[in-house]
């Protein structure tokens, strides 16, 4: 902690002259490193696994694309204003360099109040498998749900009356409730991304559409017909599950670089009076390490949300 | 080198072989071994002699020079050139053999294996050749495997005790001369046995160290392995991977039998059979 | 400088320090301790394994008090001792020898050797080991856990890792993580300070090779725990949140299909991940251990290693394709043939280099002036006997020959060859080394004898006859030693391939052998702690006569490590150069050189009398 100590290890400020780095910063290179390998693993996980699916089983168009762009947006903002506010201390201004910062820590905590968004909407968002299918033709609320008019819908996607998030068939029953009622979404998962937007055309051009009463009124099903019942969690299938484990890591990686700059703006400001040159640095540091977690996402929104 | 063979044969202590295939794996088996001691012990003479000559009693004053690189590179050499010759000029090309030596279905005696903790479930074809359907909702304490009782494919299935897997011992004669056919290196040819192997609930492994067959039985999949027996007798099972407690208790017997004998064993164990009795 | 360290209090001192000797000192006794528990499972495992279904004699009933039900009557249940199985394993490896070549060996030398003041991040060193030490303790608390701890191999394999009742399981992903966490920061120190902060001159060319050892380690621990971390990730979100990473459709659990998992997962995934950082992980295991046993050998052959150069593009060479070889690892897993034909190769290709290491070595030991010191005889018993683990390992790099090996006693004794013999023994040699730089004293040469001598003996004993029983059938992981497998289970009378009397007879060999191995650790961890307080002290500063860095400082060194500014002007084992030239004539005259020092420690300017030209 002493003064003096600091002083003994070389390079914690000034370049050294056959790397051109000094230590925080090729530190923060090596972290990086380890980082990709990390989320390399996960990425590598997905692709795994996706290939592995068997067809029909991976869920798609479920995640809120409009939303998710927004959210890049924010998070690429970001970034700017870390570059800019990084410039301006090497400027020596440090009230810039204050504006900058409280930009970037209000898109951080912005992202991170969308994604809460994001999340909640899928917590209270259920998928239902049944039993015994149920009949497209029957049930008019579930045309969108099967690949053809006559088809068998083996399960049904939508929000649910009344059932907060989490639930599970186990705890559905213990809550002693012997039905639910569903409202079915517009398209099942099962649908190709191709065929939704066909019939999106088509219903388009027949006007009126086909809503149906039973999305209004919803599907009433008895829980003895049900065979497992999950919210778009995790446990809901490895799409889910992948979904959750990338983007909480991420958001997790996210809060700790607002802690990260907050703690710099604040209380660990004191430092830019007594070593300047050696604030900058933090700042470049922790900025690479945003940049980072800001590329990680420019992989991740495409990945799960397009692909 | 038949004699190398029979006294590496005796030093390893591997259990007798019982495959057509396991020949050449233990001829590399037991070559690889033969150069590794070789090496070994050309090493470690070194090692004495250096450490003996040059003691520091014997050698007070060190020579800071040091061998010539030629020493090096011919050490290396010839380490280089046994590894990569194994490598390149028995193991991958056995394995490759081994790979693309897979029986056809209707060439070999087929047989469903699944692992489940702690045993072995063993179900055959039948006459047909054709296994019942399957389905999760068929599965109860009597039918692990959740085989479908209605399926008329089914009903010549053999389904045996557990544990117990059975073969026969089928001289093979395409040529009709009535004299069992030869193979390329003159031995007698029999019939391979395909086995389709999964498990139930975790990973096991079905090891046949007689036959030097060993496959992780995973969950999900389906994974053939196959050997051809050539001969008779009553051979270890022993799971390889951990599976949970009863690991070292997984045994299994899988016995090669003269080929009425297994007819009538088999004819003990109809599927339709048991039903009737059920 | 120095005149800091008196004024912090105990916790600063001893427990918060940020000094590198420190925390090296404290990652020291840490890990040997994890080392003791490791052993002290394992024991029990064999004594288990020799009398199997027999109540433990001693402490069977504080196994009970502890463990309850697996330990019920003070027996060990085959629950038991799968759970002693997989902690041995995680323990060993993860707190017991990687902290101990990584942060204690690590953490000490490398600042000293490279003439650096400290580590490049003293507070985050602090950090590590704080983690490091915490990680260990979530482990050692796994114990306690409902359910008892993991029990599923030190690989944890799912879907039984997922399937078994147990909190221990969760612990133990916790506690890797925290574990992966700390070596991260550790190694990202290691690199940053080798690269920063050599003294001027320590060129790459002149750094002892110990150093290289690190610095390529610390890249393995940097680059190849990540995905074990990640795979960790998935595994706790699959435990926790019942998700399906790992869960294969249609799993049938005791007869009943498992509900509400989805399914769609894959067992292999983890396998890849585990085995991503398990294959660089052994050579974390060994490469800094190989680094100890060059530093010993250059001092007490008096002569220059053999090979620097070619040592260091080996380690070098084995670091970038230790990435690569990992699915040996999953052979028996059904593998395609363009699959297996390339990590048959890539592990086969990596041999080579590890060859090319001990082969050094061993070449440089020609010419030499050997001294039999106690570190001496540790660091010369890694040769060979790394070269048993070695060369048994080439047999299990072939794909078909694997199948005869694989999960069989002879894996265990391919590997132990490598890490007991091997990495420990290094380790002992490199307490035995250091020691008197650490301490100011000399470790008792005569228990470092007994210590050695009993020590090697019993390795032997132990981990050859497990080759033999592995050939011969004995799996591993076997809670009862396969007694289920043998002859003495009645229903494999006639069964070809049952294991023999005389295989399961070995068993009671390995065990006593055991017994007398623990035994001869006594005078070891009595030596340990008595030569702290009461062994001879050292006469000098250098009392090895050494080249290195680390021995031209004060004893033990100071805060701050150089009393005065460092300049390198040689390589790292300039021995003997004195007498380079007279050894090429017929008959030398010794008279004009006897006198002269047989070595040029590394700062010392090169000159006239001092011999030596810059390289
Ligand atoms: C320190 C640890 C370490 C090291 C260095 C190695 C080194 C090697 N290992 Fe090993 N291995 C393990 C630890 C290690 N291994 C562990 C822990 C497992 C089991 C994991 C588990 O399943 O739980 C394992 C398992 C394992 C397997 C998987 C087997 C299976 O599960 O079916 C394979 C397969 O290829 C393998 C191969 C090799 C090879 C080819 C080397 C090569 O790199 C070896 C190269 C070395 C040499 C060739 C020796 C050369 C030196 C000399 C010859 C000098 C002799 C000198 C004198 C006599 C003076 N190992
Ligand atoms: C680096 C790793 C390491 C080390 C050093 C050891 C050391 C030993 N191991 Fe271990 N072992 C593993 C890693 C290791 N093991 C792994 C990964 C497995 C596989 C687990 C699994 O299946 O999942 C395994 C499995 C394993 C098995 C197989 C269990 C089974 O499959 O059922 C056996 C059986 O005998 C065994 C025995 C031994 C023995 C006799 C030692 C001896 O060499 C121990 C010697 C120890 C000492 C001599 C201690 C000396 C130190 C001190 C006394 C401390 C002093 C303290 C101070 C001074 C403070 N080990
Ligand atoms: Cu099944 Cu081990
Ligand atoms: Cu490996």
């Amino acid at each position: 902690m002493s003064h003096s100590q600091h002083e003994a290890i070389p390079y914690t400020t000034e370049v050294r002259e056959d790397t051109g780095l000094y230590n925080g910063k090729l530190g923060m290179w090596l972290f990086l490193a380890s980082e990709v390998m990390l989320f390399g693993g996960l990425f590598s996980a997905y692709v795994f696994l996706r290939l592995g699916a068997r067809p029909g089983e991976w869920p798609h168009g479920l995640l809120n694309i409009p939303i998710g762009t927004f959210n890049t947006l924010v998070l690429i903002t970001s970034s700017l204003t870390v570059a800019m506010s990084w410039t301006a201390l090497k400027l020596g201004d440090f009230q810039t360099y204050r504006k900058y910062q409280l930009v970037t820590l209000a898109c951080a905590v912005g992202f991170l109040a969308i994604k809460s968004f994001e999340y909640y909407d899928k917590f209270t968002h259920y998928e239902v498998w049944l039993k015994a299918p149920l009949a497209a033709g029957e049930h008019p609320g579930l045309a969108g749900h099967a690949a053809a008019p006559d088809a068998e819908v083996p399960s049904v996607i939508g929000h649910v009356e009344g059932v907060g998030p989490f639930e599970t068939l186990a705890s559905l029953e213990e809550a002693g409730a012997t039905s639910i009622t569903i409202h079915p979404d517009k398209y099942h998962y099962r649908l190709t991304a191709w065929q939704q937007a066909e019939r999106t055309m088509k219903e388009a051009s027949m006007e009126g559409g086909s809503a149906g009463a039973e999305a209004h009124e919803g599907l009433t099903i008895e829980l003895s017909k049900i065979a497992r019942l999950s919210a778009l969690v995790p446990r809901h299938s490895t799409f889910f599950a992948c979904y959750f484990t990338l983007t909480a890591l991420h958001a997790l990686h996210v809060a700790g670089g607002i802690v990260a700059f907050a703690w710099l703006l604040w209380p660990g400001a004191r430092m830019w009076r007594e070593e300047p040159e050696r604030y900058t640095n933090r700042i470049e540091v922790t900025g690479l390490f945003w940049h980072f977690v800001d590329l990680v996402w420019i992989f991740l929104f495409p990945t799960l949300y397009l692909l | 080198m038949d004699w190398i063979d029979g006294l590496m044969g005796k030093l390893l202590n591997l259990p007798p072989l019982g495959t057509r295939e396991g020949e050449s794996m233990d001829r590399l088996l037991n070559a690889t071994h033969v150069s590794m001691v070789v090496l070994f012990a050309i090493w470690f003479a070194f090692l004495v002699v250096a450490l003996v000559r040059f003691r520091t009693k014997r050698h007070p004053r060190a020579n800071a020079t040091g061998v010539s690189p030629m020493i090096f590179l011919l050490v290396i050499g010839m380490v280089l050139l046994d590894e990569l010759g194994t490598l390149f000029g028995a193991a991958i090309p056995l394995w490759n053999k081994h790979l693309a030596g897979f029986p056809a279905e209707k060439d070999a005696t087929v047989v469903r294996v699944a692992a489940q903790q702690f045993t072995w479930n063993v179900r055959y074809p039948g006459a047909d050749g054709k296994f019942g359907g399957q389905g999760m909702s068929f599965v109860d304490d009597d039918n692990p495997l959740g085989y479908d009782p209605a399926d008329p494919a089914g009903k010549d299935d053999v389904s045996p005790p557990l544990k117990d897997l059975r073969v026969p011992l089928i001289p093979i004669d395409v040529d009709g001369d009535g004299r069992q056919d030869l193979d390329e290196e003159g031995k007698p040819k029999f019939k391979p046995v395909l086995i389709h192997l999964s498990s139930l609930d975790v990973i096991h492994s079905l090891k046949i160290l007689p036959f030097r067959i060993c496959q992780d039985a995973i969950p999900g999949m389906s994974i053939p392995v196959y050997f051809t027996p050539t001969k008779t007798g009553k051979f270890m099972i022993t799971c390889a991977q951990l599976c949970g407690n009863g690991h070292a208790t997984m045994v299994g017997w899988l016995t090669v039998m003269e080929p009425e004998e297994y007819a009538r064993w088999q004819a003990n164990y109809l599927v339709d059979k048991s039903a009737a009795r059920g | 400088m120095s005149s800091e360290t008196h004024e912090l209090g105990f916790l600063r001192k001893y427990v918060f320090s940020l000094d590198h000797k420190v925390i090296g000192i404290q990652y020291g006794i840490t890990s040997l301790s994890f080392v003791f528990v490791g052993l002290v499972l394992m024991m029990l495992m064999r004594w288990q394994i020799a009398n199997p279904g027999e109540a433990v004699p001693i402490v069977g009933g504080l196994l009970e008090g502890v463990m309850g039900v697996p330990a019920a009557e003070g027996k060990i249940s085959p629950d038991l001792y799968n759970m002693f199985g997989a902690m041995h394993g995680t323990i060993m490896i993860f707190l017991g020898i990687v902290p101990l070549v990584f942060g204690a060996f690590g953490n000490y030398l490398v600042p000293l050797q490279i003439g650096a003041p400290d580590m490049a991040f003293p507070k985050l060193n602090m950090f590590s080991y704080h983690l490091y030490l915490w990680g260990g303790l979530v482990m050692l608390a796994s114990f306690l856990a409902p359910g008892g701890p993991a029990q599923a191999g030190w690989t944890s394999y799912p879907p039984l890792t997922t399937i078994i009742p147990t909190d221990g399981q969760t612990y133990w992903i916790i506690a890797m993580v925290i574990i992966i966490t700390s070596s991260l920061l550790g190694s990202i120190n290691v690199i940053t300070t080798v690269i920063q902060l050599r003294a001027p001159g320590m060129t790459w060319g002149r750094l002892p090779f110990f150093v290289w050892t690190e610095f390529v380690t610390a890249f393995l621990l940097l680059l190849s725990f990540p995905p074990l971390e990640s795979g960790a990730i998935l595994q706790f979100v699959d435990r926790i949140f019942g998700a399906s990473f790992f869960m294969p459709h249609d799993l049938i659990v005791s007869g009943t299909p498992m509900a509400d998992v989805s399914g769609g997962g894959s067992p292999l995934l983890w396998q890849h991940l585990f085995w991503f950082l398990g294959h660089p992980e052994v050579y974390v295991l060994v490469l800094a251990p190989m680094g100890i046993v060059t530093e010993i050998f250059a001092n007490n052959i008096r002569k220059p290693i053999w090979g620097y150069p070619a040592m260091v593009g080996s380690i070098l060479t084995i670091g970038f394709l230790s990435m690569v070889v990992w699915a040996h690892h999953m052979f028996m897993t059904g593998m395609g043939s363009n699959i297996s034909m390339f990590f048959q190769t890539t592990t086969t290709v990596i041999s080579i280099p590890s060859v090319i290491v001990m082969t050094c070595l061993l070449l440089s030991l020609w010419g030499g002036s050997i001294r039999f010191t106690v570190p001496m005889l540790f660091a010369i018993t890694f040769l060979p006997m790394f070269g048993i683990g070695g060369l048994t390992g080439i047999p299990m790099a072939f794909n078909s020959t694997d199948t005869v090996l694989h999960d069989s006693y002879y894996i265990i004794g391919h590997f132990h060859y490598l890490v007991a013999p091997g990495t420990l023994f290094a380790v002992f040699g490199g307490i035995y080394y250091w020691f008197p730089k650490a301490t100011g004293r000399h470790m008792s040469v005569k228990l470092g004898h007994a210590h050695f001598w009993g020590s090697l003996v019993c390795m032997n004993l132990i981990f050859f006859p497990m080759l033999v029983q592995g050939l011969a059938g004995m799996g591993r992981r076997m809670s009862d030693g396969g007694a289920n497998y043998s002859l003495a289970n009645p229903s494999n009378e006639g069964v070809v391939g049952a294991l023999s009397s005389t295989i399961m007879g070995l068993n009671v060999l390995i065990a006593w052998s055991v017994v007398a191995l623990a035994l001869f650790q006594l005078p070891f961890i009595f030596n340990f702690f008595y030569s702290i307080v009461a062994g001879e002290k050292v006469e000098n500063d250098n009392p090895w006569g050494a080249t290195t860095l680390e021995w031209q400082t004060p004893t033990p060194p100071p805060h701050g490590n150089f009393a005065e500014p460092v300049v390198v002007y040689r390589k790292a084992y300039d021995y003997s150069l004195h007498f380079k030239a007279l050894h090429a004539q017929e008959a030398p005259e010794w008279g004009s050189v006897a006198h002269l020092p047989d070595f040029e420690p590394q700062n010392l300017p090169v000159s006239a009398e001092t011999v030596g030209a810059p390289e």
